[in-house]
Parts: structure tokens; C-alpha cells; sequence
């Protein structure tokens, strides 16, 4: 029997598109779907559709769009959060579309359908020494579509990251039916892809990703050491990662957790007497893995370690991990139900939130055990039951929340890696204000305005409040600032303190600003967004006004509010690789003082600048090939948004899957959706080991074809490559005529030697000369101070298509690319062009020229972006790229967050 | 009759585009009729992004700006 709420005829439309058999409609069919791990949720759906392709999800959607019936994207069903339960709702079920579409193994690029499991990608990519390095501990079940529903992480994501970090672009049905390709991080407009991840299936559904892939590591060194106190266990974590060794995993068992494993089929031979076991992989090349392995071993035994072992052989390695691996297999054992918790915390306060873990266990009369990844402070607090014994579920239910208040309370957040689901919603308020759930609430309008996509999952339940009363002044005259007027009324509102005295230093769309609007605290910031609303002014976000000179020239003048004044201090928590900073902080100020305690945060972008406006920007230089870019390295953000609300995104741990993704949103939306203020940023210990050869040759094909050989061999990959271009080579003040690739390696003194030795025979085979250059980086971050560019171009490619690009570079239009800086193992290329050179052609040459470069790299799936160039150019070529029928979603997001247009208008992506 | 709709917030430039918007109809004695369109989601659904925005008979003629009356005259 059909179930009453479909009609026949939209089960007829639905079987007309995927097949009679791949529509379920049976009682007994819809039983598997009724639930996903987490059992104690269950609910029946309506229907379930199994899709095939890209193009079946699209027609489905479309009809049950038309036919306003809800829908819930489904994978493996090995979630545990709920999310993936279908009240009623029409389950469409992807783990049929199981195709690897591609593996690009030169780019370490992969594109599959959602469908494809975990573990088989992983086979697929192993032969050529590659991985898909997010490992869920379900991976072997578990799809990918699931994996960026959730954000998944896993125990080697303390090294590697999480989902997110490896997600490079997706392909989505929206909602109401469209397919969209969602550009990546580097790809024109806000970074969809990042706030799609973790979207737990109420954007839209993905029915492609492209993934990154990275190199087996060479080498692994798995210790085991058990503990007779968890608190010692514990800070024998925080001292292997203060002591500057990021492990790839971090892993805890505690006693418990032991026993039950001991007595299952799954004993691995662990002491059942011990009060916790610690699980330390490090991994890398060979060299200095030895020597690391010791100084953790070290760090254990200093820490209280009864008894270390180092791992022998892949056999014991295997063994140390099954433990791990199959505890909550084991947990079986103990009770017919158990409760998986979720939730992480800065890692300093591990210690204190297992004691009161513990003791809220004994408080209620309960069992709980430990099992986590220590690393990076994600917990899993599991609580075994028996449902049939009465009060139980609700013990259970209360513990729970305590142990997840408990953690809120240290800083940390409600889930890590499981999700929001259905059954977390009621603990969203515990870490998101009524404003910070509102900006998530507008995201999800903009991609499901019908609320049809997975509804009831993520946000709790409650209407949209509408922005604060604005108030109007019904005369609203000359929207474009006069000046006297702008001084007078924020003198008037807000303080003559308000206004920078001197404001030469801020250019707007060439024209010297007049007035420079600086705030001494998040207050005045909030009070001069409010203004500026009820007014109709347009406001242009600054740091130092380094950045001034890029996208599309903004509408209504355009009142400079820089957020230099904004005094507050850094706060750097060295235990937990975290500092809180306000935005105003440059990156010299802040690296100088992270370096006392050895740390930093490996951000180089060209021109230094501040913090706030290298997040805003998105932007990184050459490091980022070693530690990514502000998207992997910033934690939470602290924003001031256009009605003056101030809102929260993110917070202060590595791991953390509660609610939307609004940092990926907000870093790189270049001050367009609101004023980041303050951020909590990921840092990395200092390496112990910097070095740099510049390697010269006449030709670039060379130092390409050799900067990727090192990044794919088994040393020490390099953590900076970049290649400068004869003219770009003299202003670092290196090579003369010739062109030069300078590589960085950071790490282990071993590892490093080893590196550059290998690099030098390397050099030595191709006839490439070497010398040592360590200064050369500091030359790269003020090059346009040397260059003094008029004109700015960043070119964004596959990596391997970098040394094609520089060999057309010289033929495009008559040579004009003489400076360039290119990084081949990011696919990276920045072009400058002198002022002189500028002005020897005019504005609609150059649009010619810029069109050209964009044609032809876009058959390689490359784009094209303007950073910097006057205004008279910037109004007749889009400085961003095309959007595509991702667009739409920009301007969605733009219009909620800015409805009436008051940030940089026309600056961003298509005119917004 | 022609159909002008002015979509944004209630912001003062939106006022100002309406009230231009009068201005330039009046001044061609066009017959006319004016809508503010206020909800952020039906402005999106009308296709614009940026407010304050100009519809002529359903078309969009502008977005983000506030056009004089002589602009919209033009555009009648």
C-alpha cells in the first residue's frame, strides 16, 4: 500500500524517471530506511527513490518541488545524528551512484559519485600511492556523499583535517531542481563549496565531488602506552603537541573501553588494569621519523606511562588500532543499547571534562566509557543501557546533556564529527545566539526557500524574527555622503573620536578617501553599521587599505571604515595551537608574538597587512602549499553585521560540525556580508628546521618539471615552491636573465637535510643550478612594494597545467606578462604589470587583453581574478570571473545578509 | 498603465528610487502604478540582488542604484 500522502500520480512521474523497481513504496521496503544509526529515532518515510545520476536527482527534485512533498538525500545511513530520518518525507537514496568518475593522479585530483564508499576510493587511489585521507571510523560503510553531508573527520584528521579540507568542488541539486556546479575556495564568489560541507543534507543534495588526494605518507611510527591515571594520559597529549610533533592520530581508550574490548572477540592483548591506553601514530618521511617516535616516547614516560611499546611491524600496528577501531563493536557486549556521544573541547581541558564526565556517570548511575580522539579534543563519551529497565532512558538523556553542558562550558562545542542531525537541535542555543542561528537560517532560505529539503534537521525550530526596527528618516536625502554631512552625523551619533584624523592612507577606487571612519570598540563598530543603514550609505571595510584596489568600483561613494582602532588584545592559548585575536592585528605583530611560545600562524600573503583583512580576502602566499589557506586555519570568527548584530561564527576548537559552516562562508567574502571583528585562529608549532635553495635555469619548463618531481617524491615535500620569472626574479633580488624557482622545506632537521640533499641530485641530473637563498621569502610578501604594480592578476589552474601557462605567458599579447610569481604545486600564478607597461596601453586593450587570458585558460578549468588595477579598468572588466548558475546562490546570500546594500554595492561577484 | 515596482527594505534609497521613480512618471504624465516590494524573499524572487531595484513592467532596470529622475525618465 502506497502511503496517503504521495499521489499516484506523482509515484507514476517518479517511476517514469528511475524505474518501477527503484521506487519503494511497502511497508516492509521502507522498514531499513526508518531510522540511520542512531535507533533511537525512528520515523517512516513516505517513499523511497533510489537515483543513478546527476540527472535523475534533478528530475525527482523537480517533481517533489512541484509537488511540494519533502525529500531526504540518504548514503550508507551510518549517521548518527538522526539526519538522515524521513518523517513522512521522500527518501532519495544515493548509494547506487557509486562511480569513480575520474582520478586526475597528476593533479591528485579525484571526481565521484556520492555514493562511492570511503574505503573503495581509497583502494582505487592506493596503487598509485595516494589517499583520501578523512577516515571516519565507518569508513568502510560510509559514502562520500555522507562524508560532506556531515564533515566528517576521523582519528588521522588531527594531521590531515577534516572533509572540508579536502572537498574542492561539488556539484549540488538545489532544492527547487537546478543543478549547480558550486565553485571551490578559489573559484569566483563565496566559498559554497566550504558552507555546503556539513550542510547535513538541507542545501540541496551533491551528486558529484571533487576531491584532493595527497601522497601515502613514506613512513609510520604507531606507539602504544598505557596509563595507570587518565589525568596523566591526558596532559601527556598536550605536551606531545606543545613539544611541536603533530601526530597524524592522537587516539584514548580508557579502562572501560578496555575491558569490554578484552572480553570480545575483538581482544587485542591490552591490560584490562590500566586506567587509560594511548594510541600515538606519527607518520612522514623515513627521515626523523625514528628520532620523533623517541622523543614522544619520552614525553609518554614523563607523563606517568607505565609501558610504551613502539609498533614492530604492520602486523602489530594493526594490532594496537583494532582495539581502537572495534570498541564500539565491542560495547555490544555490555548492554543491548548504547548511546554515542559527541562533543569536543580546547584540548588543555581534556583532564577536567573526563572527571566530570565520569562523575556525572556516577551521579546518574550509569556506565560511561571513553573512547576519543584525544588529538584534537573531540570526545566520545559512550553510554551502555538497557532500554527495558525502567527510568533508564532518561538517565541516559540527562547525563548526556550534562556532559555536553559540561563541555560548552570549557569552550568547546556540541558536536565534532556527528553532527546536528535531529537529536542535537535542542542544544544548538547553548552555543549560538538568537543572531548567530539567524544568519544560519538565512542561508538555508537562500538555498531552500520552500523548505523542503531535509527540513526539521540542524536549526531548532522558531520563526524568523525580522532584522531589528530600523530607523527611517523619511527625508532620506542624497544617498551619496557628503561629506559635512557623514562627519557631522557620526560626530553627532557616536563620538569625534570616531574619525580618523588622518586618512591619506586610504585610497577608494583611486580617489583618496575623505572621510576614514575608525572605531575603538565592537560597540561603535555595531552603533556606525546601524547609522550608516538608516542612512543609505555605503560602507568599504578596511584594515590597513592594502586591499582597496580590487573588485568592481562601489556604488554611493562608499565610507571607509577601518577596524584599526578596534583595541583589543591577542590572547594566544599555546596548549591548544589556539589564538584569539582581534582584527586589527597584523601578521607580523601576531607571528612575533606567537614566536615566544613556538608557534605561528604559516600565513605569508603578499603584502603582509592584518589579520582581519587576510581572512576577509581569503588570502595566503606561498606557504599555503604546506599549510593550506584561512580556511583551514581559522577556528571561529566574530563578525558585526549590516542591522549591527553581532555574531559568532565557528569557535574555538579543531573539530567542530555544529550547525552551518559560516567561517568557510565569511573568509574570502571580502567584508561583503558583514565586518570581521575578532578570530580564533589554528596555529602550528614553529618548525625546527627552515631552508631554502633557489634553483636557477634558463628555462622554466626545467624548474617546473623539477619542482614537481620533489613534490611527489618520497622526501619531505616542499612547504613553499614558487617560480619567478626573469623580471620577477630581479626585483627579489635574485638571478640575473634567468628564471627562478625558490623551494622551502620546513620540518625535522632529518627530514630536511634528507629533502635537500635529494633535491640537489635532482637539480645536479637536470643541469639546474642551486644556491642557498633562506632571505629570498621575505623579498616574495613585498614584491609590489618593488614591482609597484598598476595591475594585479591572480591565475588560478590545475597545478600540472602551470608550466604550460608560463610557456604561453611570453606569447600572450605581445609579452605583456614580464613579472610573475607561480607556484606549481598550488596551480597558483600571480602577474604584474608595472605601471609604466600599464600605461603604455589603454583601458580597452587591456580588457582585451585580460579576456584573452581568461579564454584560454579557462579550457583547463582555470579562472582569473584582478587584485589590484584602477577603477577605470576594474568598471569595464569583471574583476572576478564568471559565477556560472552559482550566482544566484551569491546573491541570495548577499541580499539576506545585506538587504539594503550598505557593503561595498557592486564590488563582489557578478555586480553585487 | 505602466507597472512600476520598487523592491528593497524600506532603506532611504529605496524611498529615494521611488520617490524619482514618481517624479520621472509624472513628469511624462505617464498613467501609472507604483509597488514597494519589501520581503527580502520576493525580491530575490523578482531576480534582484542588490536593492535598491528598478522593475519597468516586470523587467529589471537596475540594481544597487538610486537613479535620478531624468535616468528613469529615459527608461519609461
Amino acid at each position: 500500500m502506497a502511503s496517503p500522502s504521495l499521489s499516484q500520480d506523482l509515484l507514476s512521474e517518479l517511476r517514469d524517471v528511475v524505474g518501477r523497481d527503484n521506487v519503494l513504496t511497502e511497508p516492509g521496503e521502507l522498514l531499513p530506511f526508518e531510522s540511520d544509526a542512531l535507533t533511537a529515532y525512528r520515523a517512516t518515510p513516505a517513499a523511497v527513490v533510489f537515483v543513478h545520476d546527476t540527472d535523475e536527482i534533478q528530475q525527482v527534485v523537480a517533481l517533489l518541488y512541484r509537488a511540494e512533498v519533502a525529500f531526504v538525500p540518504r548514503g550508507a545511513g551510518t549517521g548518527l545524528s538522526g539526519g538522515a530520518l524521513a518523517d513522512g518525507a521522500v527518501v532519495i537514496e544515493l548509494s547506487r551512484m557509486n562511480r569513480v568518475i575520474w582520478i586526475d593522479w597528476e593533479n591528485r585530483r579525484a571526481r565521484v559519485q556520492p555514493g562511492v564508499i570511503n574505503t573503495r576510493l581509497n583502494e582505487e587511489v592506493a596503487r598509485h600511492g595516494l589517499m583520501y585521507a578523512p577516515d571516519p571510523s565507518s569508513q568502510t560503510a560510509c559514502t562520500l556523499g555522507g562524508n560532506v553531508a556531515e564533515n566528517a573527520g576521523g582519528p588521522h584528521c588531527l594531521k590531515y583535517g577534516v572533509t572540508s579540507n579536502h572537498i574542492v568542488g561539488l556539484t549540488i541539486v538545489t532544492p527547487d531542481g537546478a543543478v549547480v556546479d558550486l565553485p571551490g575556495p578559489e573559484g569566483p564568489g563565496y566559498d559554497l563549496v566550504g558552507l555546503f560541507v556539513g550542510s547535513e543534507g538541507t542545501l540541496g543534495i551533491c551528486s558529484e565531488i571533487e576531491v584532493r588526494l595527497v601522497p601515502v605518507p613514506a613512513a609510520v611510527g604507531t606507539l602504544l602506552a598505557h596509563f595507570d591515571d587518565i589525568a596523566g594520559a591526558s596532559r601527556a597529549v598536550s605536551a606531545i603537541i606543545a613539544a611541536g610533533i603533530l601526530p597524524a592520530a592522537l587516539e584514548m581508550i580508557d579502562r572501560e573501553t578496555l575491558k569490554a574490548v578484552e572480553a570480545s572477540v575483538y581482544a587485542a592483548g591490552f591490560p584490562t588494569d590500566v586506567a587509560a591506553s594511548l594510541i600515538v601514530e606519527l607518520d612522514g618521511p623515513g627521515a626523523g621519523l625514528a628520532e620523533q617516535a623517541l622523543k614522544v616516547e619520552e614525553l609518554l614516560e614523563e607523563h606517568g606511562a607505565r609501558q610504551v611499546a613502539v609498533a614492530a611491524s604492520e602486523m602489530e600496528r594493526m594490532k594496537f588500532w583494532r582495539a581502537r577501531k572495534s570498541a564500539f563493536g565491542a560495547m555490544g557486549r555490555i548492554a543491548s543499547d548504547l548511546f554515542v556521544q559527541d562533543a569536543t573541547v580546547p584540548r588543555s581541558r581534556l583532564p577536567e571534562i573526563l572527571d566530570r564526565v565520569y562523575e556525572i556517570a556516577r551521579k546518574h548511575d550509569l556506565t560511561i566509557t571513553n573512547v576519543f580522539h584525544a588529538g584534537d579534543g573531540n570526545l566520545h563519551p559512550n553510554i551502555p543501557f538497557d532500554r527495558r529497565r525502567a527510568g533508564v532512558i532518561e538517565r541516559v538523556q540527562a547525563a548526556s546533556r550534562e556532559i555536553i553542558e559540561a563541555c560548552v562550558e570549557v569552550g568547546g562545542t556540541i558536536t565534532g564529527e556527528h553532527g546536528v542531525g535531529i537529536d542535537k537541535r535542542k542544544y544548538m542555543r547553548l552555543v549560538y545566539s538568537d543572531a548567530d542561528r539567524q544568519t544560519m537560517r538565512w542561508v538555508k532560505a537562500v538555498f531552500d526557500p520552500a523548505g523542503l529539503c531535509n527540513p526539521g534537521k540542524l536549526l531548532p525550530d522558531e520563526p524568523d524574527t525580522p532584522i531589528p526596527g530600523r530607523v527611517v528618516d523619511p527625508s532620506g536625502e542624497a544617498m551619496t555622503p557628503v561629506k559635512k554631512d557623514v562627519v557631522a552625523l557620526i560626530e553627532s551619533a557616536i563620538g569625534s573620536d570616531c574619525l580618523l584624523r588622518d586618512p591619506s592612507a586610504y585610497f577608494v577606487d583611486d580617489r583618496q578617501a575623505e572621510v576614514v571612519a575608525a572605531p575603538t570598540s565592537i560597540a561603535e563598530l555595531a552603533e556606525l553599521m546601524k547609522l550608516a543603514s538608516s542612512e543609505g550609505w555605503s560602507i568599504v571595510p578596511a584594515g590597513q587599505g592594502g586591499w582597496l584596489q580590487a573588485g568592481g568600483p562601489v556604488e554611493r561613494g562608499g565610507l571607509v571604515v577601518t577596524t584599526q582602532r578596534l583595541g583589543e588584545s591577542l590572547k594566544h592559548y599555546p596548549e591548544d595551537l589556539l589564538a584569539s585575536v582581534p582584527a586589527n592585528t597584523t601578521l607580523a605583530d601576531l607571528n612575533a608574538e606567537l614566536s615566544k611560545e613556538g608557534q605561528w600562524w604559516p600565513l605569508d600573503p603578499l603584502g603582509g597587512g592584518t589579520v582581519g583583512a587576510t581572512i576577509a580576502t581569503a588570502s595566503a602566499g606561498p606557504l599555503a602549499a604546506a599549510y593550506g589557506t584561512p580556511r583551514d586555519l581559522v577556528l571561529g570568527l566574530t563578525v558585526v553585521r549590516c542591522d549591527g548584530e553581532i555574531v559568532r561564527a565557528g569557535g574555538r576548537v579543531v573539530k567542530n560540525v555544529a550547525g552551518y559552516d559560516m567561517v568557510k562562508l565569511l573568509t574570502g567574502s571580502w567584508g561583503t556580508l558583514g565586518i570581521i571583528v575578532k578570530a580564533h585562529l589554528r596555529l602550528h608549532a614553529c618548525p625546527r628546521a627552515d631552508t631554502t635553495r633557489a634553483f636557477g635555469a634558463g628555462n622554466p619548463g626545467d624548474l617546473a618539471a623539477l619542482a614537481t618531481e620533489l613534490g611527489g617524491s618520497d622526501s619531505l615535500a616542499p612547504a613553499a615552491a614558487e617560480i619567478a620569472s626573469p623580471a620577477a626574479a630581479t626585483a627579489l633580488g635574485v638571478g640575473i636573465d634567468e628564471w627562478v624557482l625558490a623551494v622551502r622545506w620546513l620540518g625535522h632537521e632529518a627530514a630536511v637535510k634528507d629533502a635537500v640533499r635529494a633535491a640537489k641530485a635532482a637539480a645536479g641530473r637536470r643541469g639546474i643550478r642551486v644556491e642557498r637563498r633562506d632571505k629570498i621569502w621575505q623579498s616574495v610578501t613585498t614584491i609590489e612594494e618593488s614591482l609597484r604594480p598598476a595591475l594585479a592578476v591572480r591565475v588560478d589552474l590545475p597545478p600540472r597545467s602551470v608550466e604550460e601557462f608560463i610557456g604561453l605567458a611570453g606569447r600572450f599579447g605581445g609579452g605583456w606578462m614580464k613579472p610573475l610569481l607561480a607556484a606549481p604545486l598550488l596551480g597558483r600564478i600571480w602577474v604584474f604589470v608595472p605601471e609604466a607597461d600599464y600605461e603604455a596601453a589603454g583601458e580597452r586593450l587591456w580588457a582585451l587583453r585580460l579576456a584573452e587570458l581568461r579564454r584560454e585558460i579557462g579550457e583547463s578549468g582555470g579562472c582569473a581574478r584582478i587584485e589590484r588595477a584602477p577603477a577605470r579598468l576594474r568598471s569595464i572588466v569583471d574583476p572576478w570571473g564568471d559565477a556560472g548558475p552559482a550566482l544566484r546562490l551569491n546573491g541570495g546570500l548577499k541580499l539576506r545578509f545585506d538587504p539594503d546594500s550598505i557593503l561595498k554595492p557592486g564590488f563582489f561577484v557578478g555586480g553585487l | 498603465m505602466r507597472k512600476i515596482q520598487v523592491l528593497g527594505t524600506g532603506c532611504p534609497n529605496c524611498d529615494k528610487l521611488a520617490e524619482n521613480a514618481e517624479a520621472a512618471a509624472r513628469e511624462l504624465g505617464i498613467d501609472y502604478e507604483l509597488e514597494k516590494v519589501t520581503d527580502v524573499a520576493d525580491i530575490m524572487k523578482l531576480g534582484v540582488m542588490l536593492t535598491p531595484g528598478l522593475l519597468i513592467d516586470g523587467e529589471v532596470k537596475s540594481s544597487g542604484k538610486v537613479l535620478s529622475s531624468e535616468e528613469i525618465q529615459a527608461l519609461l
